[in-house]
């Protein structure tokens, strides 16, 4: 630990090394708190103080849906162990009790009971008080290692001594001193939520779990006289995904089946992407957003703004969906000076693409040399008389026809990417033109060596 | 045959643009049999020099040159055609450099203009050819009549036709001349990837992502005059061209002979005639008593000798600078080939009495090459500044400046870049890099390949490499020379461009030392030594304390009881003998006399061991061997070291005397070994150094040994009058360690950071030797350490040594000053200190962590507990910065005002004050941490240091444990480790092959706490234990401290061929 990476990798030859990702892991942590929100919608992440490996559940006034704490928490131990994970629980009238606990704890999980966490925490190390590093690093020069160490000590000594977070948070842990949790998603203002026994997999089943919460929720919202604007309605997957869906209204209701139709259309258009293979095993229903019930009603009747016009957008929009994504391609310029690298069909892109900023070197190494309308999707072999070292041909003959050359441009010199090891030889480019005045524009691979004489293509078509 | 000459060409002084050595590109120039070649590189000359070498031993002719690039992007070779028109395309570029950062330089079009007199322009056309390209070159054209010319390219980008009769137009009508040129960016087409990559280095990309960045085809190198003829047959003319550039362009860097500045010797007097004066005069005061006879007769043979070279001004030179230092009383010694004449040892360059040591000084002067001498001085390391300010004062800075040291590719570096830009990942090519041992001495073996756990088959890997070898050894960037000066009595930026450093108010130039060498111009190197810093505070401290006044030449010579003390390798601290390598050889060798210590110095170097040459000469010192020479010419040259090549200038010898070099070839094949620049030539010099002396009737295992050697002399070879100026520093601090080891210690600890040992070791070792030392307390410790009065009782009277604060981590000079300054009659409480003294309260908490209020009656964690109440509790931990207000509102007696609650805190443990002592201090005077585990360590059976000592156990299967203090690798050494441990009664010497490292690998690398099993091996006083077992026992320190601390590495960082995981010696 703390060593540097050079230093670990001459210790031990065969280290595998991976980079910190401290971004993905809040991701996949706040993932997973989102994901506990089906045991209470208060979760809270931990900070970078408290370890950022955890967060807290406010499972004050949910406990009892699963049967009281001990069953709560072996059911989110069993659930999170499913997911491969080893967490360490602890359940506590005080935040601080709670992270110490499971932080320092003997065991993998652990219940406080209220008022006993003093005893709880006496015997753990200080750091179980979730200290700023400067406190931490203090109290043990002082030699103070346990919490029954500092527990009982006169305070205005300490407070002169530590930063103000030192005697906060020591009170906060035992319950002398509150200490708000802010939550991953703020609170909704109403709330249901429930367990299924067997996951449900169909839409069908996802309606009807919603219409039971629905009737749950009116009557919260009934005894405040007040209409929901804005639901949200939570679906735990068993792999630990949540779904969620947001539906506003466009007027304030209580009125279970109207919200309940509306669910069923948002769950009928996403159909396709609603992917229910794990099923779910829980989902909550949040009124975010209410209004007074009295509210006047608006008229239904907003007009839809007229069909735009026909654009090429629309085209390629219709062409993609009959024809399958990629079936509609463009061409775009590529940085190469290998002539059928320097285009790449890719997706249409109708706005210009931004350019890649050209230095006043790079424009010094643009070709300036014409390139043709039409580059053969493959070099094709012609036969040619040519004068060495690096004439233009003469005269060639490509597809069985002789072409007599009347002008012609050139050499254009271009050396492979020989960081490619491909095999491939220099090139020189000619422009031709034959008697016909069709203009060809051609290359001979390598030089004329000794032995071998060098092949000649034509690789593309001036108009 | 088409004559022409290339004058737009570049060497890998263009950074990052270039892609051959200047050496390559003359020399691919004179193999196409050019008329010429002319060197421009992007704004500098940095490179010039080393074309002007390479072209005259190839034999071609060099036009020097720069190509100037204007702020605007204006590009055109420029080349002075005589030496005023250098000059002032010096001051050019001088003044380009001088008024930007580092590494760039920048100047406008008009500028350009300014300088033209007498230069050659070509200028280079862009692309495209806007009419402002137009309008310069015909501006050119007015400034520089019939010498601005425009530089015409076969690009092959398809319309060369047309392209060259617009440029020809537009010569015409701007007045310029068409030339025919490659624009050579490397001297053959091989190295077009080369220049790919350089190009993708300077732009940060890779390869694949450089597109256009890179050039279409790889035209931009040197061609035979007949492809020119060809590609240019529409314009022979523009051929034709070259030649006359030849023709008008007189100069050669040859003109820039060196001129002495005229300061050093006083008006109306001849150099020679002064420098006679002064040499006799001195030489009286250095013989009171009458100069010897033979020193006479020395002085004089040397003096003729100065006298037909006309060196006299460099040694006046070199004069000056000692008088100076002598003056403010700053320590100096020469080194180098002509410092250990008689003449300089009566100047003061040397200390080195020629009575002492029978250096024949004509050896050194080589009156065929006729180069200066080469005298390097060193200047204690804290007051060399005041030497160079000097030197800028005395010659200003027109005429005085620093050399510069071309940064090279080094095998990390170069695979590292190399490997970004071949898209590698990072982790394979850090794990290539890990491999890099012997890069540049061809193939590396497959199976270290695979070792890495990388594929030898892969050819991306494989291209990797192939292309880091090619880099290696390309200059990166000019950085400062640690102090060569050159000085000249013109001035110095019509010679050479100045350039700023990155210091501060330094400039130096664009030439390196090699370069000032081989133009024959004066230089002087001022360099720093922390010994001799070491050596002036232990003088100081002894005339001081016991009233006796030494310097580096009064010290009582050939002392029998400081050569005794070496014989016993009792060398910790001393100068060059205090390493492992030299301790072990110290009771081998038994120096019994100052040529002895010469001998010393020279033999552990890698030249000699290389070249195997270290056993059969103590094998002959000790009678086992009889001493006989090769043949009668080597007994001249091998004579005083027993028919066994030992210094570096004996091996030159052999090149000479045995193996038929002239003397420029022994010079050049030195210089060879010495750089990378001529890798590859070494295979020719060994062939003909080794059939040269076969062909004399040398044995062929002789020769391939003497050749061995020279390799190891490259870059670290002694020459026999450095090694003197070396043993006489290594005599003296001898000599003061033997008679005031206390003195010495001090001294020592207040020149750190320097040699071998941490302080831990030094003091400890002072401490075997009887010394009393004290620990850093605020009521006794001044900022250094210093010298007390001994306890009352002690006998004999030998003072303490009390350690200074310097010792505290953290603890800055300014606030100890502080604390010195106001202690008065002494502090009685920690909070006086405070508010007296007027320092940070985070000082007070340094101090409180390295225990320094033991006086007032507190230990670290009460003076800890006392510093943070500090101000009745107003400095929360975030104004801790806060320096107090005295007097007024805070007094010391404020805390008696408040009465705090009492606070009970634990005990410090003995354990943990050791650790917070090694953590806070380096070093603990309460004990030594292996102390702790001594109990568990004798129950497994394990031996103290001093009892492995025991004659009875040679042979003998034992268990060892310690810290460890050293871990090498040598480069000598063919794989095996080195580890130095310390217990609680001295140090452990171990030894691990490699076949037992491959098997311990993570332990012998990292561990701290090593137990070692294995077998003793001893040879009279050289004992080490050969490691079979390795056992990682660091785990258990952490035991010792509170959690918060832990027990720092004792490895001193940096130390002399130390050998830390991440040193590149690995593998």
């Amino acid at each position: 630990m703390g060593d540097l990476l050079s230093n670990a990798r001459s210790k031990v030859l065969d280290l595998q090394c991976r980079d910190a990702d401290p971004a993905a892991d809040r991701k996949a942590l706040e993932k997973l708190a989102l994901w506990a929100m089906r045991y209470s919608p208060t979760v809270a992440v931990w900070d970078e103080i408290s370890g950022a490996d955890g967060f807290f559940i406010e499972v004050e006034g949910s406990a009892h849906l699963f049967g009281g704490e001990a069953c709560l928490l072996r059911n989110l131990q069993q659930r999170l162990q499913t997911f491969g994970l080893f967490p360490r629980l602890a359940v506590a009238g005080t935040a601080g009790a709670s992270w110490a606990m499971a932080r320092f704890g003997a065991a993998e999980s652990a219940i406080v009971e209220n008022g006993a966490e003093r005893s709880a925490i006496e015997s753990l190390p200080v750091d179980s008080l979730r200290l700023t590093q400067g406190a931490r690093s203090l109290l043990r020069r002082l030699g103070l290692r346990r919490v029954s160490q500092v527990i009982d000590q006169p305070r205005a000594p300490f407070a002169s001594r530590f930063d103000a977070e030192y005697l906060r948070k020591l009170d906060q842990a035992l319950g002398r001193q509150c200490e708000p949790l802010v939550p991953i998603v703020p609170a909704p203002l109403y709330h249901a939520q429930t367990q299924f026994l067997e996951p449900i997999l169909s839409a069908d089943h996802v309606l009807i779990a919603a219409r039971h919460l629905l009737d749950r929720l009116c009557s919260q919202l009934a005894d405040d006289a007040v209409g929901a604007r804005v639901l949200r309605l939570m679906l735990f997957q068993v792999d630990g995904d949540v779904k969620s869906l947001e539906l506003g209204l466009a007027a304030a209701s209580r009125d279970p089946e109207h919200m309940a139709r509306l669910i069923g259309l948002r769950l009928e258009r996403l159909a396709g992407a609603f992917d229910t293979e794990f099923g779910f095993e829980a989902a909550a229903l949040h009124a975010l957003t209410v209004e007074p019930f009295a509210a006047r009603q608006s008229s239904l009747g907003m007009g839809e703004a007229g069909a735009s016009a026909e654009s090429l957008a629309g085209l390629i929009d219709r062409l993609q969906q009959r024809l399958g994504p990629g079936a509609v391609r463009q061409l775009h310029p590529a940085m190469s000076h290998v002539p059928e690298r320097a285009e790449v069909a890719g997706a249409v892109a109708l706005q210009e693409l931004p350019k890649e900023k050209m230095s006043a070197e790079m424009e010094e190494n643009l070709p300036s040399a014409p390139r043709p309308l039409l580059l053969l999707p493959r070099p094709e072999a012609a036969e040619v008389m040519a004068l060495i070292p690096d004439g233009p041909p003469r005269r060639f003959r490509w597809r069985g026809v002789m072409h007599q050359v009347t002008a012609a441009e050139g050499p254009e010199r271009i050396t492979p990417q020989w960081w490619e090891r491909s095999g491939e030889l220099e090139r020189d480019y000619y422009l031709v033109e034959d008697s016909e005045g069709r203009r060809f524009w051609l290359f001979r691979h390598g030089h004329y060596a000794a032995d071998t004489p060098p092949g000649w293509f034509v690789h593309g078509l001036f108009p | 045959m088409t004559a022409f000459a290339e004058l737009v060409a570049c060497t890998n002084f263009s950074f990052l643009r270039g892609a051959s050595h200047a050496h390559e590109m003359v020399g691919q120039a004179a193999e196409l049999k050019l008329a010429g070649i002319g060197i421009a590189d992007r704004n500098t000359l940095a490179g010039v020099v080393r074309a002007h070498v390479a072209a005259k031993e190839a034999g071609i002719r060099l036009l020097v040159g720069a190509r100037l690039v204007t702020r605007d992007g204006f590009e055109a070779a420029c080349y002075p055609t005589d030496r005023a028109a250098y000059g002032r395309l010096c001051r050019l570029l001088t003044l380009g450099n001088r008024r930007t950062v580092k590494g760039q330089c920048e100047f406008s079009f008009e500028e350009m203009l300014e300088a033209a007199e007498g230069q050659i322009f070509i200028a280079i056309p862009p692309p495209a050819l806007p009419s402002l390209f137009k309008e310069r070159v015909a501006a050119l054209a007015r400034a520089a009549r019939k010498r601005t010319y425009l530089a015409a390219r076969f690009e092959y980008r398809g319309r060369e036709r047309q392209r060259l009769g617009m440029l020809s137009e537009l010569a015409e009508e701007s007045g310029a001349r068409l030339l025919a040129t490659t624009d050579a960016l490397y001297h053959h087409p091989i190295r077009k990837p080369l220049a790919d990559v350089l190009t993708c280095i300077r732009e940060k990309c890779t390869l694949a992502e450089a597109g256009y960045r890179l050039s279409a085809n790889a035209e931009w190198h040197l061609k035979p005059a007949d492809e020119i003829a060809r590609l240019f047959a529409d314009h022979p003319h523009a051929i034709a061209r070259s030649l006359d550039i030849l023709e008008q362009v007189t100069f050669s860097l040859d003109e820039l002979r060196y001129e002495y500045p005229d300061e050093p010797v006083p008006a109306g007097k001849t150099p020679q005639g002064y420098l006679e004066e002064l040499t006799w005069t001195l030489a009286q005061e250095r013989y009171p008593d009458g100069i010897p006879d033979h020193v006479r007769a020395l002085i004089t043979k040397e003096l003729a000798l100065i006298a037909e070279l006309d060196y006299a001004r460099y040694f006046l030179t070199v004069y000056d600078v000692v008088r100076f230092a002598r003056e403010k009383e700053i320590l100096c010694q020469g080194r180098g080939s002509a410092a250990n004449s008689a003449v300089c040892f009566c100047l003061g360059i040397t200390a080195v009495d020629p009575t002492r040591i029978n250096v024949l000084f004509e050896r050194f002067i080589s009156a065929e090459r006729r180069e200066p001498p080469d005298i390097d001085v060193d200047f204690e390391h804290e007051r060399r500044e005041e030497v160079i300010q000097y030197l800028y004062s005395r010659y200003t800075r027109e005429r005085a400046a620093i050399c510069s040291t071309v940064i090279h590719y080094r095998p990390r570096m170069a695979i590292r870049e190399v490997g970004k830009v071949m898209g590698l990942k990072e982790d394979v090519t850090a794990g290539l890099s890990g491999l890099i041992w012997g890069i540049g001495e061809g193939e590396i073996p497959t199976a270290h390949i695979q070792e890495a756990g990388l594929d030898p088959a892969n050819p991306v890997l494989l291209q990797t490499i192939d292309l880091a070898q090619q880099l290696l050894g390309f200059p990166r960037h000019l950085s400062q020379h640690v102090g060569g000066f050159v000085l000249t009595r013109e001035r110095l930026d019509e010679t050479v461009p100045v350039l700023n450093a990155a210091m501060e108010d330094r400039t130096n130039i664009e030439w390196d030392k090699d370069d000032i060498d081989a133009l024959g111009m004066l230089k002087i190197d001022v360099l720093a030594l922390g010994m001799l810093t070491c050596i002036r505070k232990a003088i100081d401290l002894i005339n001081r304390h016991y009233g006796k006044a030494l310097t580096l030449a009064t010290v009582p010579a050939e002392d029998p009881e400081v050569y005794a003390m070496l014989c016993r390798a009792d060398s910790v601290g001393v100068f060059q003998v205090e390493s492992r390598a030299q301790m072990s050889m110290l009771p081998r060798l038994q120096p019994r006399c100052f040529y002895d210590l010469v001998i010393e110095v020279a033999i552990v170097r890698p030249g000699p061991i290389q070249g195997d040459m270290v056993h059969p000469y103590l094998r002959r010192r000790s009678g086992q061997e009889q001493v006989e020479y090769p043949s009668p010419e080597l007994k001249a040259v091998l004579d005083k070291t027993l028919g066994v090549p030992l210094f570096q200038e004996q091996a030159m010898q052999i090149s000479i005397v045995a193996a038929g070099f002239t003397p420029g070839e022994a010079d050049r094949l030195r210089r060879a070994m010495a750089t990378f620049r001529h890798v590859g030539t070494i295979h020719s010099f060994r062939e003909k150094f080794i059939n040269g002396m076969i062909r004399n009737g040398y044995q062929q295992e002789f020769a391939e040994r003497c050749f061995s050697q020279i390799e190891g002399f490259g870059e670290y070879g002694f020459p026999e009058s450095h090694a003197a100026s070396f043993a006489l520093l290594v005599y003296v601090s001898s000599w003061i360690k033997r008679h005031y080891p206390e003195a010495f210690c001090a001294a020592i600890l207040n020149s750190q950071p320097m040699g071998f040992y941490a302080p831990a070791q030094l003091v400890r070792d002072a401490r075997e030797h009887g010394v009393d030392v004290r620990h850093p307390d605020i009521n006794h410790s001044d900022w250094d350490c210093t010298l007390e009065e001994p306890a009352g009782d002690a006998s004999p009277q030998r003072c303490a040594v009390r350690l200074g604060m310097r010792l505290i981590m953290g603890a800055p000079e300014k606030s100890a000053q502080a604390i010195v300054a106001a202690r008065g009659k002494g502090y009685a409480d920690l909070p006086s200190v405070w508010t007296r003294s007027g320092v940070p309260v985070s000082m007070i908490e340094r101090l409180a962590d390295a225990d320094a209020f033991r006086s007032v009656g507190l230990d670290r964690r009460e003076a800890l507990w006392a510093v943070r109440g500090l101000g009745g509790g107003i400095l929360q931990a975030g104004a801790k910065r806060a320096t107090p207000k005295p007097s007024l509102v805070t007094r010391p007696d404020m805390g008696d005002l408040f009465d705090e609650p009492s606070v009970s805190l634990p005990q410090t443990t003995l354990g943990e004050h050791v650790v917070h002592d090694y953590s806070n201090i380096a070093l603990s005077l309460k004990a030594h941490p292996i102390e702790f585990f001594r109990e568990d360590l004798s129950a497994r059976g394990v031996i103290t240091s001093a009892e492995h000592w025991d004659e009875a156990l040679k042979g003998r299967f034992v268990r060892v444990a310690g810290l460890v203090l050293v871990r090498q690798q040598p480069g000598t050494a063919k794989g095996v480790i080195f580890i130095t441990l310390e217990d609680e009664t001295g140090i452990i010497n171990i030894v691990v092959w490699p076949k037992v490292f491959a098997r311990n690998r993570r332990t012998v690398m990292s561990a701290q706490f090593l137990e070692v099993r294995g077998r003793i091996e001893r040879d009279g006083l050289v004992i080490h234990v050969i490691a079979e077992q390795l056992i990682d026992l660091t785990g258990r320190l952490r035991a010792l401290g509170d959690g918060e601390a832990h027990l720092p590495s004792l490895e001193k960082e940096h130390r002399e061929g130390s050998w830390k995981p991440k040193s590149r010696d690995f593998h």
